[in-house]
C-alpha cells in the first residue's frame, strides 16, 4: 500500500462522523472534568435541564450548537448563565470547531477527488 | 456522510465572480509569501519521529544542492546530505551552512532554519527575483551572492567553472563579457549606463540584478529583433540584432556575434529546463545550436539535438511553425515566451466575465485551447492566466506572475511535488492524533476537542473569563492555522492531479476555490494574531 493510500486510511480512524459540528459550553466544577481524557464523557456529567446537580451531574449547559452539514444549525441558550463574555467565549470555540472541521474535510475532499 | 455535497458549496462558479475570486486569486501569490515569511505555516504541529525526518531529509537534499552550487559543499557532501539528514551533519555539511550564514551576514547558528532557507532560495533559483536592496548596494559584502553571480554566469555559458570552495571573486573575464552582452542587446535600456559598464571590471547594482533575472533576461531577447531586408530573408521573419561599440577593445564584431549567439543558446536551455524539458545546463563548451540568419556561434560544434527536440515540440504545442522553429532558435520565441495580457478592454472583460459564468462554459473554452495544443501544463496554466489577467484587470501582472511559477513549479517538480504532497498529508494525519482530547487544561478552564472538531467547554464559576478568551481565541488561531495547512496539502494535490490529467477546467476551479478559502484563512490568522497582540 503506497504511503498516500495508508495516509488516507488514517485518516478516516480519526474521522467517526463529518455530518454535524457540535460545540457545548457548561459551566460548574471543573475538577469533575479533569479526570475525563474524551469530550463524549463530558455527556456523562451534564446533568438534566431542570434537575439539581448531584456528584455524578454536576455540570449545567449553558450553551450547546449544532451545525449540520447543510448548514442547518440548532442552538441551545440558558439565558440565566449566558453572559457576554461565556457567550463570546462559546463562539471563539465555534470558530475554532468549524476551521477544524473544514481542514479535514478540505483533506477528504482533495484525497477523493 | 454527505461529502458529495461538499463541493456544491465552494464549487459553484456562479459564485467565484460575485466574490471578486479573480482579485483574490491575483492576491495569492503576495498573502502566501507574507504568510510564509511570517512561520504562518510552521504552526503545523508533528506527531511521528519518522515523518518529523523525512521532512528534513526531503529539505536537506534541496539545502545540500544549493550549498553545492554555490561550492560551499564538495559533491560527496552533496551525495551524503541527500542520503541521511544525520550523516550528512557528520560531513562539511554543517561547516557549508556556517560558512553560508557568515557570507550573507546572517546569525550563524549551524541550523539551515527558515531564514537560512530563505536566503538560499533567492540566491539560488531562475524564479525568485527578490534579491535584498542591500546585498546589490553593496555585494562585496555578501560573498555568497557574488557565488550566486558566479554560478549564474557558469549556467549563461559565460564563465567555466561554477565557484570553487576557495572562491574569491567573480571570473573578472566573464563578468566583462557580460558587460558587453548587456551593452549589446541593450538590456538596461540606458546607453549611457551600458557604455559605462564597457570599462567596469565589476558587477554593478544594475548588471548584478539584470544577471539574477531570467524573466528579464527574457523580456530583453523578445525585444533585440529586428525586419531584415536583405536578400535571401524570407519576408516578415524576426532576426535577432546587437549594438557594437569601438569601447568592446579587443572584441571583434565577429567575436561579439559568436558571444551573443551562445548567449542566446544558453538563455534558451535555461527556460527549457524550467519548463520542465529535459535538457542538460551543465557547461558544455562544444555544443552549439543556430540563431536564425546567423547559424552557430562555434563552427564546428555538435548541434544540441535535445533542444530540436524541446523546439519542435514547444512550436507544435504553441501552434508555431514546426518547420522553422526546429532549425534555429528565433526572436519568436522568447516574444512568446515574454508574452503578456492584451491591454485593458472594458467591452472585452464583459463578455470574458459572462463567458466564465458556468462550468460548462469553462470546460469548452480550456478544450478550445487544448485543442490548439498547449503544453501540458504550463500552456494550458499560461492561458488560463491570460483570460483571468485579462478578467482581473489591473491585477493581471501579478496573477500572470503567479501563475507562471506555479505553472513552473509543477511542471519542473511535479514528481518532487508529489512526494512533498504525500508528506504533508501525513503530517496533517498526524496532527489530527494530536486534536483529540485536551486543548485547554487550565486548573478553571477545560477545553475538550474531538478530532471531527467537536469542542466542550467547561467553565469554573467566578473564572476570569477575559483570560479564558484569550486561551480559547488562541485555539481557534491554532485551529485556522492547520485549516490552512490543509487546505494548502488539498490545494497542491488538486493542482498537480489536475495538470497531470490535463484537467484543465478543473484546475482552474481549483486555483479559484483554494485561493479564496486560502485568503479568507490568512485574513482570518492576521486579524487573530492582531487581536491576541493587543490584548497580551
Amino acid at each position: 500500500m503506497s504511503k498516500l493510500s495508508e495516509a488516507v486510511g488514517k485518516l478516516g480512524d480519526h474521522i467517526n462522523d463529518l455530518s454535524e459540528l457540535r460545540v457545548q459550553t457548561v459551566t460548574g466544577d471543573v475538577k469533575a472534568v479533569i479526570s475525563k481524557n474524551k469530550l463524549s464523557d463530558l455527556q456523562d456529567l451534564l446533568k438534566p435541564s431542570g434537575t439539581a446537580s448531584s456528584s455524578t451531574a454536576s455540570l449545567n449547559l449553558v450553551l450547546d450548537t449544532t451545525i449540520a452539514f447543510d448548514g442547518d444549525s440548532l442552538n441551545f441558550i440558558d439565558t440565566d448563565l449566558a453572559t457576554e463574555e461565556v457567550t463570546s467565549i462559546h463562539r471563539e470555540a465555534l470558530e475554532s470547531g468549524l476551521n477544524q472541521r473544514k481542514a479535514i474535510v478540505e483533506m477528504f475532499k482533495s484525497l477523493l477527488n | 456522510m454527505g461529502l458529495a455535497a461538499y463541493p456544491q458549496e465552494l464549487g459553484n462558479p456562479g459564485n467565484w465572480l460575485q466574490v471578486d475570486a479573480v482579485d483574490r486569486v491575483a492576491r495569492l501569490g503576495d498573502l502566501m509569501e507574507e504568510a510564509e515569511t511570517r512561520n504562518v505555516f510552521d504552526g503545523l504541529p508533528t506527531g511521528s519521529q519518522s515523518t518529523r525526518e523525512d521532512c528534513y531529509l526531503l529539505r536537506g537534499q534541496v539545502i545540500a544542492e544549493r550549498l553545492w552550487l554555490l561550492g560551499y559543499l564538495d559533491a560527496d557532501s552533496k551525495q551524503a546530505a541527500s542520503q541521511s539528514f544525520k550523516r550528512a551533519r557528520k560531513t562539511r555539511f554543517i561547516p557549508a551552512v556556517k560558512a553560508f550564514q557568515s557570507d550573507m551576514g546572517l546569525r550563524v547558528d549551524e541550523w539551515p532554519g527558515p531564514i537560512t532557507w530563505q536566503t538560499l532560495a533567492q540566491l539560488v533559483s531562475f524564479e525568485n527575483d527578490r534579491l535584498e536592496p542591500d546585498w546589490v548596494q553593496n555585494p562585496a559584502a555578501f560573498p555568497a551572492l557574488l557565488r550566486a553571480a558566479q554560478c549564474r554566469l557558469c549556467v549563461l555559458g559565460l564563465a567555466a567553472n561554477l565557484p570553487a570552495r576557495n572562491f574569491t571573486q567573480v571570473s573578472p573575464a566573464a563578468v566583462t563579457r557580460f558587460h558587453q552582452l548587456v551593452f549589446a542587446l541593450h538590456a538596461l535600456d540606458d546607453r549611457e549606463a551600458e557604455l559605462k559598464l564597457l570599462t567596469s571590471g565589476k558587477l554593478t547594482r544594475q548588471s548584478l540584478m539584470l544577471l539574477l533575472d531570467q524573466d528579464r533576461l527574457i523580456v530583453t531577447l523578445s525585444q533585440a529583433w529586428s525586419l531584415r531586408k536583405t536578400p535571401g530573408a524570407t519576408r516578415g521573419q524576426k532576426y535577432f540584432r546587437f549594438f557594437y561599440s569601438q569601447a568592446m577593445g579587443d572584441l571583434s564584431r565577429a567575436a561579439l556575434k559568436a558571444l551573443v549567439n551562445r548567449f542566446i543558446y544558453r538563455i534558451t536551455l535555461v527556460e527549457f529546463w524550467l519548463l520542465g524539458y529535459d535538457v542538460d545546463l551543465g557547461n558544455r563548451s562544444n555544443i552549439e545550436f543556430p540563431v536564425r540568419g546567423w547559424g552557430t556561434g562555434q563552427p564546428g560544434g555538435r548541434e544540441d539535438e535535445s533542444l530540436r527536440h524541446c523546439l519542435e515540440d514547444f512550436a507544435w504545442r504553441t501552434g508555431s511553425s514546426v518547420h522553422n522553429w526546429r532549425k534555429a532558435i528565433v526572436p519568436e520565441l522568447f516574444i512568446e515566451l515574454a508574452a503578456v495580457p492584451d491591454p485593458e478592454n472594458s467591452e472585452l472583460d464583459k463578455a470574458l466575465q459572462s463567458h466564465f459564468c458556468s462550468e460548462q462554459e469553462i470546460t469548452s473554452a480550456l478544450s478550445d485551447a487544448r485543442r490548439q495544443g498547449p503544453l501540458r501544463l504550463w500552456d494550458g496554466m499560461k492561458r488560463i492566466a491570460r483570460w483571468l489577467a485579462k478578467i482581473a484587470g489591473k491585477a493581471r501582472t501579478s496573477l500572470k506572475d503567479w501563475t507562471t511559477s506555479l505553472a513552473r513549479f509543477f511542471y519542473h517538480r511535479s514528481l518532487e511535488a508529489y512526494d512533498a504532497v504525500k508528506y504533508a498529508v501525513s503530517l496533517v494525519v498526524n496532527s489530527l492524533s494530536n486534536l483529540d482530547g485536551y486543548r485547554i487544561r487550565e486548573p478553571d478552564f477545560i477545553v475538550l476537542v474531538n478530532p471531527d472538531g467537536d469542542h466542550g467547554v467547561c467553565i469554573s464559576p467566578g473564572t476570569n473569563n477575559q483570560r479564558s478568551l484569550r486561551l480559547v481565541r488562541r485555539l481557534r488561531l491554532e485551529s485556522a492555522r492547520f485549516a490552512l495547512a490543509a487546505q494548502l496539502v488539498g490545494f497542491f494535490l488538486g493542482a498537480l492531479t489536475s495538470s497531470l490529467l490535463s484537467r484543465w477546467a478543473a484546475l482552474a476551479r481549483t486555483l479559484y476555490d483554494n485561493a479564496k478559502r486560502c485568503i479568507e484563512l490568512v485574513q482570518q490568522i492576521y486579524a487573530l494574531e492582531k487581536s491576541l497582540a493587543a490584548n497580551s
